[in-house]
């Protein structure tokens, strides 16, 4: 190693020094781990998802026909494109009335959801920009009164579970007369009969998911809106541009990369989205799955590659506007005072209309939850107008012993249901491992992408981290349920730990990404050059310095995984996590338990949030989709 | 007890090149400076030698030690190459008190041989034997109290470096970089987020720095006044390439080029375009400021026929080397600026018999029997001296007269150039042909 004039080396030696600089970096060396790792846990179930569309399965309809059953040992274990034909080609004759009606299977399975997901896509994109956006404006730009409040209750909807407001729809609208069962609130209350379009359909899934997905505009926008400098409008004031105009000109195309990306998120979520067009009753291509798994197996894996295949477009429109995203970056800043638009009287006008909406999404499904449990029916509004006693019971908390009367079906009251408590252990189970793993992988691949910034592979890593993000949550529960099930390992925790980790490392990811790009290198290269090891520069001086950010990372996966039901339900029996539990209860028209389980958990989930943000200052919402 | 040898590195992202074939020698106990404006690779210099940063190609060795080889693929890490770095913004972290800061570096420290003497220095002795061992809580103290009483920050171990002003911030940054004792310290622009008056103070406890730890010292800076005060040696560096490597008074004094003339010097340098030939006795006879005739007597010989010879052998050389076609940022020659009261369009076809010429401020000498009729445009007094400009026909000319003396604008004045600084160039490729005397023999 001592100067000399031409000391060269065999290619071989040179190659292998440089192989180790690059390898003795820890940045590069977990890099080159968790790329092999994503790689494999990432595209490895969605590659077994498309494999399983060309194989044919046991006990399912692939093997009805007698042709196929002689041959089915000899093709057990080739591949066929049977399943592929069956459901582009084939037919199905029903009896409606009398007349015998023949409709393609394509028609049913595959293209009545799949315009379903679509329509529900577009209109949740176009609700929550709408209602997230206009609240956007008018939390960050004008002078509405009880902002603080406003803001955080409109989170509500995200935080809560995706089932919530479905739920709550059918508990308000749902009739006897129009939809069968119970009589809603609305009935109870005013007599009213709402259509059958407004109950169940394209309507209210769509509204339901713009609600629920209002929060992610809102979040994303309002973000821009807050650091957007109030100059760049007074600059147009001040050249005398009429005030449509600068909204027109200035403003809106200032938050178009935060509209671009809310479109990418809603739109894949929506499509993913299971609960909500169950609840409310509409085929879209993750309920109709759901329906046709056990016996179109195949088939159903058409369905699922299909989601996926809009996962993959969206990642796609995703890479090509986050270029043109960046020329917007330098814009926020440093704005000193924003000066607020004055609504003058709308102001008052507009401030209750938000807090009856906020009302409406935020409180009211905690308060019908609770009420739900204490009903003897369920849906038994009755004691409005007849009293509380007799026509409430506590019997749905405190039954402590089997009962088989009573329309307990032999379970326990809530309070002493080992199921239940069962359930909600191995819920917590998953979140604390999803949340430690994904965090740590998480914020690792965030510390190793912002060390290598101009790396192809660095960006790879990072898009196969948030890959699954893009991803519909169904198709990547069906991506894990086959490769699970193929691996043995179906209804484990470790399998549902899998699946949630992979599902959430982008959350944790974005986090660190943002917050470590955030630190200045010198900060660390401060510490490289006094020879410092790497993991005390990992624990005395990065973690210390972005804990906050950190911590989001760690808390996001745990709070979604708290309430994941569309990721898990493929992969373990019903009595495995909560909100599968919640599933089994819902099944067995055992709405008090599943009302109370939903309320314990809406509760959980807000107690945690607010605790965590006051201890550390993570807050969710710095999280959701942050890029 | 450092030397450091550069040779033929290159650094580029792409067609960029930001450091271009450089070679330097960085002697022992140096106080080197790389000087240059904005961009043009000096930082990336820096850092390639610490190790933060790795070069495309070329060789670095530190002490004897390669730490870095392309062709061999060796590429010591910063941690093992035991320099130390003084960065722009200080980079104390956030999360640690001084005493901390100081000291969580020495904590680290594990080698055998290790001992700290009465002074709190760091003996290394890894020869001596004995055990590997870290160093004790009492030699830390001992060191951590020698180092912050070189930079006096001993009242503020308990503070965090939020709770400092910018130029404590400085000192805890100092003293961190030289508690393990390093043998080679590079600051990159550590003084230029400190106020005028500070800079001022914490430059001349920078030179004492460097004279009381011997250390080699490699010092960034994009002002050249700090190069100037500072240095043994300057590197001057524009566009990714070495300009000029010399004492400071040398970079001054014989400027190879326009451009180091240029970047050089407080006020800048006045140049004036001269047309004209040489003569047989050796002198060249010029035409400046479009009517004075003048004759240039370079203080040593120089044969100006040769001398192109020689330059466009080096240029040529120069050009095949840095592969023309790839780089991104071209080396165009530099534009140097001649002020003018109202502008006049660049001259096209320069040939042989286009020269410039280069005279500091300080030899514009106003006095009543000068040959040159101008009037003052503006003045500057500043109290220890004045800075003036001068108009002669469209040509503006910067003089620095000492003392305060008033002068009224539109004044008019006569002029003269003083001694054997002035400096002569070539105008087609801006190389320094000679330094010398000018004589203004009449319009």
């Amino acid at each position: 190693m001592v100067t000399g004039a031409n000391n060269r080396v065999s290619g071989f030696q040179r190659t292998w020094n440089r192989f180790r600089t690059y390898i003795t970096k820890p940045q590069n060396a977990i890099l080159l781990m968790l790329g092999i790792l994503l790689t494999i846990t990432t595209i490895y179930p969605m590659f077994t998802i498309l494999r399983d569309t060309i194989r044919l399965h046991p006990g399912s309809i692939d093997t009805q026909e007698k042709a196929l059953e002689a041959q089915f040992d000899a093709l057990g274990t080739k591949l066929t494109t049977y399943n592929w034909q069956n459901l582009f080609r084939d037919t199905i004759t029903t009896r409606v009335g009398r007349e015998r009606v023949t409709r393609s299977v394509a028609s049913i399975y595959l293209w009545t959801p799949l315009l379903n997901s679509i329509l529900i896509s577009i209109f949740a994109c176009f609700g929550a920009i709408l209602y997230g956006g206009v609240f956007a404006y008018l939390v960050t730009r004008t002078n509405l009164k009880f902002k603080k409040y406003l803001s955080s209750i409109f989170i509500f909807p995200y935080i809560m579970p995706q089932w919530t407001l479905a739920v709550m729809w059918q508990n308000l609208f749902n009739s006897n007369a129009i939809t069968g069962g119970n009589d809603g609130l609305f009935v109870t209350l005013f007599g009213t009969y709402m259509p059958k379009w407004w109950c169940e359909g394209i309507f209210p899934v769509s509204v339901v998911l713009s609600i629920h997905y209002a929060p992610f505009a809102y979040i994303l926008i309002g973000g821009i809106f807050r650091n957007m400098d109030a100059n760049l409008e007074e600059a147009a004031t001040i050249l005398n541009t009429p005030r449509w105009k600068t909204f027109l000109r200035v403003t809106l195309p200032l938050v178009k990369p935060a509209i671009l990306s809310t479109i990418l998120l809603v739109f894949s979520s929506a499509m993913g989205s299971y609960p909500i067009p169950h609840y409310l009753k509409l085929s879209t291509l993750s309920t109709q799955y759901v329906g046709m798994s056990s016996n179109r197996a195949g088939q159903a894996s058409i369905l699922a590659t299909i989601m996926m295949l809009f996962g993959f477009l969206i990642l796609i429109v995703n890479q090509k506007t986050t270029s043109g995203r960046k020329n917007f970056t330098t814009v926020t800043g440093k704005s000193g005072q924003s000066s607020l638009v004055d609504l003058g009287a709308a102001k008052y006008v507009l401030s209750v209309l938000f807090l009856l909406l906020t009302l409406f999404t935020g409180i009211l499904p905690i308060v019908l939850f609770a009420i739900e449990t204490f009903l003897p029916n369920p849906g038994d509004y009755s004691f409005i107008k007849h009293g509380f006693a007799g026509h409430t019971t506590t019997k749905w908390w405190l039954t402590s012993e089997n009962v088989t009367e009573n329309g307990m079906y032999g379970q326990k009251g809530i309070l002493y249901n080992a199921d239940i408590w069962n359930a909600f252990a191995g819920t917590f189970f998953v979140a604390i491992c999803c949340a430690l793993a994904a965090g740590t992988i998480g914020t690792l691949i965030g510390y190793c992408v912002s060390k290598n910034r101009r790396s192809k592979w660095a960006s790879y890593v990072n898009n196969m981290a948030f890959l699954p993000y893009l991803m519909p949550s169904l198709a990547v529960g069906v991506a894990f349920f086959i490769f699970g099930s193929g691996a043995g390992i179906y209804n484990t925790f470790l399998l549902l730990i899998l699946a949630g980790t992979v599902k959430y490392i982008p959350f944790a990811s974005r986090s660190a990404l943002n917050s470590m790009m955030q630190l200045s290198g010198e900060i660390e290269e401060a510490a490289i050059i006094q020879d410092i090891p790497w993991w005390k520069r990992m624990t005395r001086i990065i973690i210390p310095i972005q804990k906050t950010s950190i911590i989001s990372g760690f808390l996001l996966p745990f709070m979604t995984c708290l309430r994941e039901l569309t990721l898990f339900m493929l992969l373990c029996g019903q009595g495995k996590i909560i909100t599968t539990m919640l599933g089994y209860f819902d099944e067995m028209g055992l709405y008090a338990f599943s009302s109370g389980i939903n309320l314990i958990l809406i509760v959980l989930i807000l107690v945690f949030n607010t605790l965590v943000n006051k201890l550390t200052g993570a807050s969710i919402d710095s999280g959701i989709g942050g890029d | 007890m450092a030397r450091i040898e550069l040779s033929h590195v290159t650094k580029r992202w792409g067609g960029f090149y930001a450091v271009d074939d450089l070679d330097l020698i960085i002697e022992d106990n140096a106080f080197v400076t790389l000087l240059g404006p904005s961009g043009c690779g000096k930082t990336t210099t820096l850092r390639m030698i610490a190790g933060l940063e790795t070069p495309t190609s070329g060789r670095i060795t530190i002490d004897g030690v390669t730490v870095f080889d392309s062709d061999q693929g060796i590429n010591i890490p910063a941690n093992k190459r035991r320099v130390g770095f003084l960065f722009q913004n200080y980079a104390l972290w956030p999360n640690m008190t001084v005493y901390q800061n100081i000291s969580f570096g020495l904590s680290n420290i594990k080698e055998a041989g290790l001992s700290v003497n009465e002074n709190g220095e760091i003996q290394r002795n890894p020869e001596a034997g004995g055990a590997v061992r870290k160093l004790t809580k009492e030699e830390i103290d001992k060191i951590v109290a020698r180092v912050s009483a070189i930079v006096k920050i001993q009242p503020f171990m308990d503070r965090y470096p939020g709770e400092l002003s910018g130029g404590q911030q400085q000192r805890v940054a100092i003293a961190r970089t030289l508690a393990p004792g390093p043998r080679v310290l590079f600051m990159d622009e550590p003084l230029s987020n400190l106020d005028a008056k500070l800079r001022l103070e914490m430059r001349s406890e920078l030179q004492r720095l460097h004279l009381s730890t011997g250390s080699t010292f490699v010092y960034v800076t994009h002002d050249q006044m700090e190069a100037m005060t500072l240095a043994t040696r300057i590197c001057l560096i524009s566009n990714g390439v070495l300009q000029q490597y010399d004492e400071p008074l040398t970079v001054y004094n014989r400027p190879n080029n326009t451009f180091v003339a240029d970047f050089v010097g407080n006020p800048a340098i006045n140049f004036m375009n001269a047309r004209g030939k040489q003569q047989q006795d050796g002198t060249f006879r010029l035409q400046i400021l479009d009517r004075y005739e003048t004759v240039f007597t370079p203080g040593e010989k120089v044969e100006i026929g040769q001398w192109f010879a020689d330059a466009d052998k080096e240029i040529s050389a120069f050009e095949a080397k840095v592969r023309p076609a790839e780089k991104t940022n071209k080396d165009l020659p530099f534009r140097y600026p001649v002020a003018t009261v109202s502008d006049v369009p660049e001259k096209t076809g320069l040939d042989r018999e286009d020269f410039v010429l280069g005279v500091r401020p300080e030899f514009v000498h106003i006095c009543e029997d000068g040959p040159i009729e101008g009037e003052i445009f503006s003045a500057m007094p500043t109290g220890m001296e004045t800075t003036v400009r001068i108009r002669v026909g469209n040509y503006l000319l910067t003089g620095v007269v000492f003392g305060g003396v008033l002068y009224k604008i539109g004044q008019k004045v006569h002029l003269r150039f003083d001694g054997p600084g002035t400096v002569l160039f070539s105008r087609m490729n801006g190389r320094l042909i000679a330094c010398g005397k000018l004589d203004i023999l009449g319009k």
